[in-house]
């Protein structure tokens, strides 16, 4: 593995792992708004730090390889439940993640990576909340509530305050932290801080 | 000049704001959407409840209930049954979730080695929502049973 490929995947993965595991104390209390869907009142927003293993996934599948953007994820889910422990349910929320890893790859092996693309990135953010969520739930229905349709809607009804933070907590992530790495990319701002004897673009162009 | 491309994005971006905006206004009119929890009253009337803890080993206790029909959820009849009965609860609150967790009803803790939880039902149906999100009404019975995971529990699959 080269250099290169370390210098992304480690601080991928410390940035999972470390998200993970101390950033749940800092999520704000969801405000008071509710939602009664099919006579279930729940809040508006379930919090969680779903986003930041989404916007690690999203980094891995722009920055790497495919092989190297699915195990970036799927390192940092096994290392992390290791710790706070899990069930059957890591089928699903494992490969949800390398899926969205997946599709970030895909995008960027078809348009790249970059500012250009910012509408599509955005788009890809929200289409892997979406996927995740329907795969996970879909999960959950298997393990644990009635094979009937009722159960189906009631596991899908239940997951709507989660799917609603999902997507407004990645989308803020995407904008405030995925296109300003595709900018630097763009830039090769990165490729200057990994390697400070190369100057980045703009600073050439300045000269 | 602004190109064609631009001006359409707008167009279609301000009508998808315009549709957003009416829709979440409607769904606040419907009620589907509301500010503050909508089950809590202030009401003050009395009620009575049924409260039975299962433990999984053949023991079962079981507590008539009453307390204000305001504040009745499955969360304040457990902890009122706690106070009148002497019996300790281990509960922690999520605000992300808006509700607490209960990991320990009268010194039987949750234990994920043996895959073990605290889960409530309400008249024999599995309790969906936190515990501070379950309103209880007059008559109603609750069952804390210590058992494998059903339907997933508070904290669930995040």
């Amino acid at each position: 593995m080269s250099r290169k490929k370390i210098a992304i995947i480690l601080p991928l993965i410390v940035a999972g792992i470390v998200g993970r595991l101390t950033l749940s104390r800092l999520l704000p209390p969801s405000p008071d708004i509710y939602i009664n869907v099919n006579g279930i009142t729940q809040p508006l927003f379930m919090m969680d730090l779903f986003f930041v293993i989404a916007t690690v996934s999203m980094l891995s599948g722009f920055l790497l390889d495919r092989r190297f953007s699915i195990v970036v994820p799927v390192s940092i889910m096994l290392l992390t439940d290791l710790i706070i422990g899990n069930n059957l349910i890591f089928i699903f929320t494992w490969s949800g993640f390398a899926m969205i890893a997946l599709l970030s790859y895909i995008l960027k092996s078809r348009k790249g990576f970059n500012l250009q693309s910012k509408y599509l990135i955005l788009g890809t953010g929200i289409a892997g909340v979406l996927l995740y969520d329907l795969w996970t739930n879909f999960g959950c229905w298997l393990l644990w509530y009635p094979h009937t349709v009722e159960g189906l809607i009631l596991c899908y009804t239940l997951a709507i305050p989660f799917t609603l933070w999902h997507l407004l907590s990645t989308t803020l992530s995407v904008t405030f932290i995925v296109l300003p790495i595709a900018y630097l990319k763009e830039t090769k701002t990165i490729r200057f801080l990994l390697n400070p004897e190369r100057k980045p673009d703009t600073v050439i162009a300045d000269n | 000049m602004i190109s064609r491309r631009v001006v359409i994005f707008v167009i279609i971006g301000v009508v998808v704001l315009f549709l957003s905006v009416a829709g979440i206004f409607k769904l606040i009119d419907k009620g589907v959407i509301t500010f503050g929890h909508p089950e809590i009253s202030s009401d003050n009337e009395s009620i009575k409840v049924l409260l039975i803890i299962d433990y999984g080993d053949g023991r079962l206790d079981k507590f008539n209930v009453s307390i204000d029909s305001g504040n009745a959820t499955v969360y304040s009849v457990l902890m009122k049954a706690s106070e009148e009965n002497g019996f300790p609860v281990g509960a922690e609150y999520y605000p992300q979730y808006k509700s607490h967790y209960i990991y320990s009803i009268n010194f039987t803790d949750q234990n994920p080695k043996i895959n073990k939880f605290w889960q409530y039902y309400i008249n024999g149906n599995y309790g969906p929502v936190g515990v501070d999100l379950q309103k209880v009404e007059n008559g109603d019975i609750i069952e804390w049973k210590f058992e494998e995971p059903q339907m997933g529990s508070l904290e669930g699959k995040k």
